[in-house]
């Protein structure tokens, strides 16, 4: 009996002392600071400090946003993924100083450095990090059921989070350019009667293959829809079909983007039975540019990657100056002045050096 | 073709208990043999040795003038049949399938059993009484049927010699009875048969000869009736050692 | 060899040749019988699509899938019978888990495809004779100590593998390690096939010649060894010819998991337990299983199910269909 007690109170005193020591975690916004509550891209309400300055952007798609508005001394840095890319120490070399990310971080990582907001690609890791009272908001990647609604989200949410009034007036700026963008294009469209067409669309930021693309939610179903078309990855049940089920689809035009563009297309050219399909036949394989991101990733040169994929599906009815475009968005987000090589090469899916990325 | 032990020692490796020491013996052809010792004493170790599982440390073992060491594991088979004290340990192997597994050594590496060689299989089951077992797999088998059984393997291997460790030691009186009786019967055809035994009322059941060790050390080699006596027994076994005649109550044992 | 055998030898054999011709029918791109006849055995313009699909697609990933399974359960079956233990599997003695850790270092190096095969081969062998040379560090020959001195070097292996990962480029590499090691005839060549065939081909010719011979090896050192048989020859033959499978299948297609620990269970519980039997079964029964494990992986999803997920819960199902069964027949005798 006495052996059990004493068991007892040595197993009760140990989980006492885990218990008062779990207790001792702090939230780490000063309640003196200017705090706002905002909502992000999957419906959560976070209350974050106004105007952070150290910001990870772990998302792909906040860190040219970031930089483009001016707010790129406020990022404490990016997933490695965006600053992995030849193109990015050319447009903003100030990147260098900008620590890499991996997608999964320790929260010892984020407080040792000090960073007051993390924006972070999917929910499971937003979460994670503010129960640990690192503040962090969703930004995703996919839209719930589309990207329809969400197109200016990250734009608008700056805004809400920076005061600076030429933050505001570059956000405007690009929401203009790309509810233009849009309205031109299909302005133009409906004018002709036009038979809608399947696309497939191979992703390449990985080396998957031919077999590799985007789902429903995606930014590029949403605007390779809005370009008319019947995008094949929104039915499908994941971003990696099999060769045959391509085949099966039989897909009216092929588009290649990310830094693989150039083995695909040439995979898609050479090996059988991609070969034998009508579209590559006909030669109906376009390309993607690829910038400071890819250029189909929501980000601020989404508005040229319109108009670039309208000349080149619809050659017929649009020839935009894409070359003159690209310049001068690099030189208004960025202040970098782009020769006209290296232009060609970003059309190209290749580095500045014109050599391919991989 | 005689066996021949030389100054025989072996010890078990990383041990420091040398099992058998500078044993010398000469096993004639044709008779039985029984090991007798208590537990420990090598009776274990000296069929294996025999059987060629171990190497024998210092001394040799001959057969026919030849170094049992440099004969080779084939030819081994074809001179020695062993059979263990554990039974076999696939209980899964079809009885009949089993017995052919005496042939390997006569068989090419490309062949399997002939017909001829399993109409000896059906033949031998039916000599040992064994056929309504040769369906049947190992594992159903009671203890004394899978002695019975692999004895009659060892048998088909056709070698001159049998060596058995302690093949009754495991079983029950009945079947103890069987095994024996079927030694006997083998004896008669003129193999050299050689087992260990913990009793030495066996050895006088199969009126064979006694390698009695002691400690490691043959005590008396002779035949049964010289050496299963009181006063030399009592040596190894102890002073409350008597005949069944000295006993106070009667025990039951077989006729025959 | 019975005649209760036979039929199941011969049903087998028919099987696996139907199987075969209906994974060149059937996929995700409908070919009815007519394109296939056209497209096989015409060189008509208008089926050129069928035509490639079957002969490039179709046709590789078969041929590969019938030759995994082979290798894979002859290499169980193998490895059951030398180590006594009907629970062991061809990763047994880390051939899989090695062969891993050479795909992954190749892919983090960025080689080609030949490379990545060829690494992973390599160091599948590497690992096999690592765990036999730890295990004679015992001193003792005996199969448990093989089975233990397997699972260390195995589970060596798989932190590296682990470290591996850990080093690899999340956004390239990891995904392309992860990626191979889920197992996939998707990438099958004929040119791998070239390279696979001859090795599995010779090893299923040695064992067939030595099948009845195994069965005594099989009996463990001292019953063999009296018998007249050189165990320690034998064994480390096996022990290499299974292993030789097991990493050159892993080579070409990633690990594939649960076919070599069942595929040898179904076919003794079929014919028994004598390897004169078992071995030619398991050739059959092993290419059957896996070419239509293959087809139910790519041809009712628009993506492909990973091997791994289908083996299991395909093969769970007829593993209990066949207990179920022979419990009945035992039942009526």
């Amino acid at each position: 009996m006495k052996g059990i007690i004493s068991r007892l109170v040595f197993g009760f005193s140990i989980l006492a002392c885990l218990g008062s020591v779990t207790s001792c975690s702090e939230n780490s916004i000063n309640s003196e600071e200017t705090t706002i509550t905002v909502t992000d891209m999957v419906d959560d309400s976070i209350t974050i400090k106004k105007n952070p300055s150290k910001v990870a952007c772990i998302s792909r798609t906040t860190y040219d946003f970031l930089v483009a508005f001016g707010l790129g001394d406020k990022i404490d840095g990016a997933y490695s993924g965006t600053l992995n890319n030849d193109w990015v120490s050319l447009i903003y070399p100030e990147a260098e100083n900008h620590y890499v990310y991996d997608y999964e971080n320790s929260y010892e990582l984020f407080l040792t450095r000090g960073v007051d907001l993390v924006l972070a690609p999917e929910k499971y890791i937003a979460d994670d990090l503010n129960s640990h009272g690192i503040p962090a908001l969703c930004v995703s990647v996919y839209g719930n059921p589309t990207f329809d609604n969400y197109v200016t989200f990250f734009s608008e949410l700056i805004t809400q989070i920076w005061d600076d009034s030429e933050v505001k007036e570059k956000a405007e700026l690009w929401e203009t350019n790309i509810e233009t963008a849009i309205t031109d294009i299909q302005e133009e469209l409906s004018k002709h009667d036009i038979e809608t067409q399947s696309i497939f669309y191979i992703r390449g930021d990985k080396d998957k293959g031919v077999g590799y693309t985007d789902t429903c939610g995606s930014f590029t179903e949403y605007a390779y829809r809005m370009l008319g078309f019947d995008f094949i990855g929104a039915d499908l049940t994941t971003n990696k079909p099999s060769v045959e089920e391509i085949i099966s689809a039989n897909p009216d035009t092929f588009v290649a983007g990310g830094i693989y563009q150039n083995k695909n297309i040439e995979l898609l050219k050479t090996t059988e039975p991609y070969s034998n399909l009508d579209s590559v036949k006909n030669n109906k394989v376009y390309s993607i540019p690829i910038g400071f991101t890819a250029f189909e990733q929501i980000s601020v040169m989404s508005p040229i990657f319109l108009y670039d994929q309208a000349n080149k599906l619809y050659s017929e009815y649009f020839s935009y100056d894409i070359d003159t475009m690209i310049k001068e968005s690099i030189n208004e987000y960025f202040g970098i002045e782009l020769t006209e090589i290296q232009i060609q090469y970003m059309k190209q899916g290749l580095n500045p050096n014109g050599e391919s990325q991989v | 073709m005689k066996i021949k032990i030389k100054n025989l020692s072996f010890t078990y490796a990383r041990t420091t208990k040398v099992v058998l020491t500078n044993l010398n013996a000469e096993i004639k052809e044709g008779t039985v043999n029984v090991v007798l010792g208590l537990n420990g004493s090598g009776k274990t170790t000296l069929i294996r040795l025999l059987a060629g599982l171990y190497k024998p440390d210092e001394g040799d073992i001959f057969y026919d003038a030849k170094r049992l060491t440099s004969i080779p594991i084939k030819e081994r088979s074809k001179i020695f049949a062993y059979v263990s004290q554990h039974s076999v340990s696939t209980d899964d192997i079809l009885v009949k399938d089993f017995l052919t597994f005496g042939f390997v050594n006569s068989l090419k590496f490309y062949e399997s059993p002939s017909k001829e060689q399993i109409a000896k299989v059906t033949a031998i089951a039916n000599k040992m009484q064994i056929e309504k077992l040769l369906n049947k797999n190992l594992g159903e088998l009671s203890g004394g049927e899978k002695q019975i059984v692999s004895i009659a393997a060892c048998l088909l291997q056709n070698t001159p010699i049998l060596l058995l460790d302690e093949p009754t030691s495991a079983l029950d009186l009945k079947n103890q009875n069987l095994v024996l009786s079927l030694l006997r019967d083998i004896a008669k055809e003129g193999k050299t048969v050689i087992l260990s035994s913990h009793n030495p009322n066996h050895s006088l059941f199969l009126n064979s000869n006694v390698i009695l060790l002691n400690n490691g050390k043959i005590e008396m080699f002779d035949e049964s009736n010289k050496v299963v006596q009181i006063d030399i027994l009592r040596k190894i076994y102890g002073n409350n050692l008597c005949l069944s005649s000295d006993l106070a109550y009667k025990e039951v044992s077989f006729k025959n | 060899m019975n005649k209760k055998t036979i039929i199941v030898l011969i049903t087998s054999i028919l099987a696996f040749a139907i199987i075969f011709i209906a994974a060149l029918l059937i996929g995700r791109y409908p070919i009815s019988i007519d394109d296939f006849f056209n497209a096989v055995f015409t060189s008509d313009a208008e089926y050129q699509i069928e035509r490639s699909v079957i002969l490039n697609l179709r046709l590789p990933r078969t041929i590969m899938a019938g030759l995994a399974g082979i290798g894979l359960s002859l290499s169980g079956l193998l490895y059951q019978e030398i180590f006594q233990n009907k629970l062991v599997s061809p990763d047994l003695l880390g051939v899989s888990t090695g062969a891993s850790v050479g795909a992954s270092i190749a892919i983090v190096l960025g080689l080609s495809s030949i490379f990545i095969s060829f690494l992973a081969f390599i160091v599948g062998i590497i690992t096999v004779m690592l765990t036999v040379l730890i295990a004679k560090l015992f001193k003792n020959g005996s199969s448990t100590i093989l089975l233990l001195s397997g699972i260390i070097v195995a589970g060596f292996m798989s932190s590296i593998l682990s470290y591996i990962k850990y080093l690899a480029n999340p956004e390239t590499t990891l995904a392309s390690i992860t990626y191979w090691m889920m197992g996939s005839f998707e990438n099958s060549t004929m040119n791998q096939i070239y390279i696979l065939f001859p090795v599995i081909l010779i090893s299923t010719i040695i064992l067939l010649v030595l099948s009845w011979r195994i069965n005594i090896v099989s009996l463990g050192k001292e019953e063999a060894q009296t018998k007249g048989i050189n165990y320690k020859y034998y064994r480390y033959l096996i022990i290499f010819i299974a292993t030789l499978l097991t990493s050159s299948v892993v080579a070409f297609n990633g690990t594939i998991s649960w076919i070599g620990l069942v595929i040898p269970h179904i076919v003794r519980l079929m014919v028994g337990r004598n390897t004169r039997r078992t071995i030619p079964l398991c050739i059959t029964f092993g290419g059957v299983f896996m070419i239509i494990v293959d087809i139910l992986s790519r041809s009712f999803t628009d993506s492909e199910i990973p091997l791994s997920a289908v083996t299991g819960l395909f093969g769970t199902v007829i593993f209990v269909a066949i207990l179920l069964y022979r419990r009945r027949t035992f039942d009526e005798n």
